[in-house]
């Protein structure tokens, strides 16, 4: 089971202080971030994508390339990568760099965004971002798929003859999850390709939760991945943490009660209640996040957002310490005690580099297209048919 | 024995007790009447808005609706018809009654038979339906009636007893009535066909995905969604 931190990369003031940090404290504190993350045990790092302020990290690939050098196990991800409005073969290229340069620590998490102007600033149109998000993510699967990709589609231009490079680490593209908190149009296509469905459902309640979850399970057995059980369910999570519950509650309602998404909102005896977020002891967390499996089914990733609505540097980096230390070791060994020995782990690359060993026989990773002055051709055409059904 | 009429009646009225409420009873009894003389028994809900204010706003907020205001969506889904009766404020609905409609799902309303009513202070505003309400729910694609009712306070005095059919507002209710029963007269049984034609539902050999909640009803399996 991968548990892990996600940050949206927000800059809100301190309600307590009015404190702002600046971009690039912000940008610093989430390399810190990281870096604590391993350190505590953590397995994933994942970080949104945004192209507004009060956010800074359009470029996700930037940022988890330089915490990618600085760090040694921790899965690098995203929360989420904008299938919608980013070039699908960018992402293609963008995103098997960072593989190669990681030693394949990269998976992704697709979204859909929810900003609305991004899409026309993108030259897009938000009324198709279903179909955007559909197209757009059956071009980059074939791209890392196919060394040669033909292709023609409505909402980009078409591409002949175009390999996108560097080729996936092993041949085995980064592992996808598609993200979605309501459109049962994305649960059904993470499940058409066999790929992990993350619902961060931090802002809703469980029982809508488990209807997404569901809905991608037997979908995902219906197009013969395997069993509803053994599909790849990734949940979303919030919490902050003090030794003493009291504590973390006087100490996190005024962010709480200015927080971007529900500020202003419900109470947070209310909203704790009705969502994950859970305000308490590390041991209250714990007995929370362990009820998820009996509303989702043994699943494979758990994320926590920990550093949002303007928590200082100091506390963030507590909380993260916190829950390396003292949450996730218990429920790592009591949620991987419970999982069936036929439904998997999460994926790693090492994992997908052996299911692929297992059906095509060993990668031969030896240089297979042309060195000199050709751009883009293959040393012999026909070889082109051998690595297609990767 | 048909089925009864499962009808809930929306009144976003601020006090308590409201000329708006006052207009939602009124208009629920005659529908009432009307049902029973067409072999329909109605089954009533009446939701106060001003109950679930805070609720409405919170999920304006969260985008995701609270337990109880959960109820009343769907309570609005499974009923037949909706009368919806809101105060006019500032020559608009009510803000109550705008946040309810922004904080549900626009789905909700879609081929749904609704009564649209108001009350306002003077006859000023008689026209704050056909120009504020009308478009909403036309946007929203609402089976609305051809009747709305409005009523200004002075309205409610000029009903003569034993005689009330024959005074504007009493008649306009006793119309609105009528159109509703006879709509849902008309639709019994030819709506469900109709709309499984439209959705080309009837002819989709997917599998029913099971334990999905009504509000998933906009799921797409994949090979169309490819286009395949």
């Amino acid at each position: 089971m991968h548990f892990g931190i996600f940050t949206i990369a927000d800059i809100t003031p301190d309600p307590t202080t009015g404190a702002v940090p600046t971009e690039q404290e912000r940008l610093r504190l989430i390399v810190e971030e990281a870096k604590l993350a391993e350190q505590v045990g953590l397995d994933v790092f994942a970080l949104g994508e945004h192209h507004n302020p009060p956010f800074v990290t359009s470029s996700p690939t930037t940022t988890l390339g330089y915490i990618g050098a600085l760090t040694s196990t921790i899965i690098l991800s995203t929360a989420t990568t904008l299938i919608t409005t980013n070039d699908p073969v960018k992402i293609a290229e963008d995103y098997a760099m960072l593989q190669h340069l990681t030693g394949g620590r990269v998976d992704l998490v697709m979204g859909r965004g929810n900003t609305g102007p991004v899409y026309p600033w993108f030259g897009q149109d938000i009324r198709k971002g279903v179909e955007i998000a559909i197209e757009n993510y059956e071009l980059l699967h074939r791209l890392w798929r196919e060394d040669v990709v033909d292709w023609e589609g409505e909402f980009r231009t078409a591409l002949q003859q175009f390999t996108a490079t560097p080729r996936p680490l092993d041949g085995v593209p980064p592992f996808v999850w598609h993200g979605s908190i309501r459109s049962p149009q994305i649960a059904e296509q993470a499940a058409y390709y066999g790929d992990g469905f993350l619902h961060n459902n931090i802002f809703w309640p469980m029982s809508h939760t488990k209807q997404m979850v569901q809905l991608y399970r037997e979908r995902f057995e219906h197009y013969g991945h395997g069993t509803a059980a053994q599909a790849i369910v990734g949940l979303g999570g919030q919490a902050f943490m003090r030794k003493n519950s009291q504590d973390a509650v006087r100490e996190f309602r005024p962010y709480f009660d200015s927080a971007p998404v529900y500020g202003g909102g419900p109470s947070m005896e209310d909203f704790t209640r009705m969502t994950p977020l859970t305000v308490g002891s590390p041991e209250q967390v714990v007995e929370r996040y362990l009820e998820m499996a009996d509303h989702v089914g043994d699943y494979q990733r758990q994320m926590f957002l920990l550093d949002h609505a303007g928590l200082p540097a100091k506390t963030v980096m507590e909380q993260i310490e916190l829950l390396g230390t003292e949450v996730v070791p218990v429920l790592r060994k009591e949620l991987d005690a419970r999982r069936p020995a036929d439904v998997p782990d999460a994926p790693t690359h090492a994992s997908l580099v052996a299911k692929a060993e297992a059906e095509h026989g060993s990668f031969d990773p030896a240089y297979r297209f042309e060195t000199g002055d050709n751009w883009t051709g293959l040393r012999a055409e026909d070889a082109r048919s051998g690595q297609q059904s990767r | 024995m048909t089925d009864p009429i499962r009808l809930v009646v929306l009144t976003a009225g601020l006090s308590t007790p409201s000329s708006t409420r006052m207009l939602a009873d009124q208009l629920t009894r005659a529908v009432r009447t009307r049902g029973e003389a067409a072999g329909r028994p109605v089954e009533a809900t009446v939701v106060e808005l001003r109950e679930y204010a805070h609720d409405v706003t919170d999920a304006l907020l969260t985008r995701f609706p609270s337990e109880k205001l959960s109820l009343v969506i769907e309570s609005v889904r499974a009923a037949d018809a909706v009368i919806a009766v809101t105060p006019v404020f500032n020559i608009g609905p009510s803000g109550l009654f705008k946040s309810f409609v922004d904080a549900v799902d626009r789905e909700l309303w879609r081929d749904k038979p609704v009564l649209l009513a108001a009350t306002a202070g003077t006859p000023r505003h008689s026209l704050a339906i056909d120009y504020g309400l009308r478009p909403m729910f036309g946007y929203l694609k609402a089976a609305v009636l051809p009747t709305a009712v409005f009523a200004a306070s002075a309205d409610f005095g000029a009903e003569v007893s034993g005689e009330g059919e024959k005074q504007p507002l009493g008649s306009r209710v006793q119309r609105a009535a009528g159109e509703l029963v006879a709509m849902l007269g008309a639709r019994e049984g030819t709506v469900s066909a109709a709309v499984a034609e439209e959705t080309g539902e009837s002819e989709d050999p997917e599998p029913a995905v099971s334990g999905l909640g009504a509000e998933f009803s906009d799921f797409v399996p994949m090979d169309r969604l490819l286009r395949r």
